[in-house]
């Protein structure tokens, strides 16, 4: 299917709905329609989509309105306090929510304005998700809390087909604090099926807010995700992104810093096997002085497997005493890996302290040799090489129960697909 | 224990000259050996060649080595082989690794040693105490356990931390390259005392050094003299306090 008639298939649900029915986001959602008609897919040019492969695409997916149960049991152990989408949908019986939290549907037009200005501008995935903008969900983080919360996002064999484009607003009130474990998985392989997530976070003066968000699908399913984070005054906000297993994601981030003191580290890692393929791509944007940002986004590719980082780092000409770093290092571990790494730096004033840098090398034989040296044979030395190169991209997540439990889930990534010392697929 | 014969090791790439050029050295069980040398003479080339470092290529003679009462030639064992099979090598530059927390480390190897010659491995209790003493012995703080591997170790503590690990691992032969170098005065006497508390009747200790100091403490039984990649002269421990007052040149020239 060319771009044209993927664009016309991936708006055909909206335009079979028509305007019809008690629907008060019709405005916002032809909004939506029109940005996505007018934008079009990226096109090769487009350097941020340029090393992510749109060719899994169909375009023809189906789109339900309302959700089902989970039928099945979780893929994963789930934590007590939750919120778990199934297909893209809210699944409130599989749902639990303690104190200091509050999380409901918004189906109002009025509640759905802020978020409007939110997403003008960005590309059209966005677009896309607005046109299918039936509800969307808003999580109030009221309190300081220890215990982490998950937000699962199941995907099984009844998503074949489908697409969703769920819409999860967080709003984290003055000096809060929470800690996020947000997981996306697809439990089978899929033929084709479109998961095109955003989250709108606004951190209120003085709030920290730690937000690890694990992929790890199956064939087929081609998970967006989205994060727009508006930081106010003294607030720092950690996420973390792990990619540990997929044929695709685009992980997108823009963070705003808007006020003096306002922090943000981002941590990001790609653990890839054969046709494993991952784009990551952040925006930082310095808009208020005395702002700081830290980067690392780390790789491990084995095999045939691909992927992408492009970081951008933008201060206006009137935002003085910023510091902004980024890195991103990369491991291949094979010949036919193949990893492409773009910084930006849009810098506007002198008074800042920004570093960059790329590394993309082997393993380090040296490192290697020592621990074997010590009785490790080589795929149990790579492995641990592997896991202490990995683990440093969950710097972001202060919470230890947060950080010990993606540790977990990395470490198994690790073992699964840097397997007993084959060098060939 | 371990028999070296003629033994030419060159860096990868055929056409590189060789750094050891007829090495021949015997080194039976209980005996320190202490192995002295101009800078680049290839005492580390040595001592990484018996280890099974990949990037040295052995292109003539032979290593053998006796483990259970049976000689075998160890050029076709992989460097994890001969660590499991009680070989040790303390490094001369130990390498720094981010994320691997110590402790995990040692007791993964000590694991490994212990899984290839038969024994069970410790519970983590039990580990814990052995590492406890081994930590005690050499006057070491528990907190080096928690941090990564040799990360933002000074100089002397990461030395140390190699003899930590001779320690945990209890090797049968040790090559120890310049340990002492680095070290302050009190911490040379504590790891000597450990690499004395280490000598034993059914193992044995290669010392990579450039100083008497370390004799002083730890007396060998035989004193070697490596210059360009050939041994030019072995003695007892009377020959390092010689070296010490006379040089190299003597020896090298003669
Ligand atoms: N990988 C390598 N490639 C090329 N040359 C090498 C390599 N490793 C060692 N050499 C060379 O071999 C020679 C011996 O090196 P080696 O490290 O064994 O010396 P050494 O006796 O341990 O010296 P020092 O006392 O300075 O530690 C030196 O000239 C060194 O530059
Ligand atoms: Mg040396």
């Amino acid at each position: 299917m060319n771009d044209g008639d993927a664009l016309e298939a991936l708006l055909a649900p909206y335009k079979a709905l028509g305007q019809t029915g008690p629907d008060s986001l019709h405005a916002l959602r032809s909004l939506g329609a029109k940005g996505f008609a007018d934008k079009g897919l990226p096109g090769r040019k487009d350097e941020a989509w340029k090393y992510t492969s749109l060719k899994g695409l169909t375009g023809s997916y189906a789109w339900k309105s309302e959700g089902e149960r989970f039928p099945g049991t979780p893929p994963v152990d789930l934590l007590d306090q939750r919120i778990v989408f199934y297909n893209g949908h809210w699944d409130k019986t599989l749902s639990t929510l303690g104190p200091g939290y509050r999380f409901f549907p918004l189906k109002e037009e009025r509640d759905f304005d802020p978020l409007t200005r939110q997403l003008q501008g960005e590309d059209c995935f966005t677009d896309l998700a607005l046109t299918y903008c039936r509800e969307a969900y808003r999580l109030e983080i009221e309190e300081r809390g220890e215990r982490p919360l998950g937000i699962y996002h199941f995907m099984d064999k009844n998503f074949e087909g489908t697409m969703a484009h769920p819409l999860l607003i967080v709003h984290a009130r003055e000096k809060s604090k929470a800690h996020l474990f947000e997981f996306t998985s697809s439990t089978e392989d899929l033929g084709s099926a479109l998961y095109n997530a955003h989250t709108l976070i606004t951190l209120g003066q003085g709030a920290h807010l730690d937000h690890v968000r694990i992929f790890k699908s199956r064939k087929g399913l081609m998970p967006f995700s989205k994060v727009l984070a508006q930081i106010h005054k003294e607030a720092r906000y950690g996420n973390a992104a792990l990619a540990l297993g997929g044929s695709f994601l685009r992980n997108d981030l823009r963070v705003e810093l808007l006020g003096e003191g306002a922090h943000v580290s981002l941590g990001g890692l790609y653990v890839h096997d054969t046709n494993e393929d991952s784009s990551h791509v952040s925006l930082i944007d310095h808009k208020a002085p005395k702002t700081s940002s830290r980067q690392l986004y780390k790789g491990l590719l084995n095999h045939h497997s691909h992927a992408f980082f492009q970081g951008t780092i933008v201060v206006g000409k009137d935002q003085a005493d910023i510091e902004s770093s980024q890195l991103n290092n990369n491991i291949l571990l094979s010949d036919t890996a193949r990893v492409d790494s773009r910084p930006v730096l849009e810098i506007g004033h002198c008074d800042v302290k920004c570093t960059h840098g790329t590394t993309i090398g082997q393993m380090d034989g040296e490192q290697l040799f020592y621990l074997r040296s010590r009785g490790f044979d080589e795929s149990k030395a790579k492995r641990f090489l592997a896991r202490g190169f990995c683990e440093e991209t969950l710097f972001p997540i202060e919470n230890e129960s947060l950080h010990r439990l993606s540790a977990d889930y990395l470490e198994r990534s690790i073992l699964e697909k840097i397997g007993d010392g084959e060098e060939g697929p | 224990m371990l028999s070296i014969t003629d033994l030419h090791v060159s860096p990868e790439g055929p056409e590189e000259a060789s750094i050891l050029k007829g090495v021949s050295l015997e080194v039976k069980r209980g005996e320190v050996h202490a192995l002295m040398g101009p800078n680049g003479s290839g005492k580390s080339t040595l001592a990484k060649a018996v280890a099974g470092h990949p990037d040295y290529h052995v292109t003539k003679g032979q290593i053998d080595y006796e483990v259970d009462g049976k000689k075998v030639g160890l050029l076709d064992w992989e460097p994890d082989e001969r660590a499991r099979a009680g070989i040790f090598l303390g490094l001369q530059y130990p390498v720094e690794i981010p994320g691997v927390s110590n402790e995990n480390f040692l007791r993964t190897a000590f694991n490994e040693v212990c899984k290839a010659q038969g024994l069970e491995e410790m519970d983590p209790y039990d580990f814990d105490q052995y590492l406890r003493e081994k930590l005690d012995l050499l006057e070491m703080d528990g907190s080096f356990l928690k941090r990564s591997l040799n990360e933002g170790f000074s100089g002397g503590e990461k030395k140390k931390n190699e003899i930590l690990q001779m320690a945990v691992l209890a090797p049968r032969l040790a090559f120890l390259d310049e340990t002492d170098s680095g070290l302050d005065i009190d911490a040379l006497k504590i790891v000597a005392k450990g690499i004395n508390s280490l000598r034993a009747q059914h193992n044995a200790i290669v010392l990579v050094t450039h100083y008497q100091r370390l004799l002083n403490y730890i007396t060998p039984d035989f004193v070697h003299v490596i210059s360009d990649g050939l041994i030019v002269k072995t003695g007892d421990s009377s020959l390092a306090l010689e070296l010490e007052s006379k040089g190299y040149d003597w020896v090298v020239r003669a």
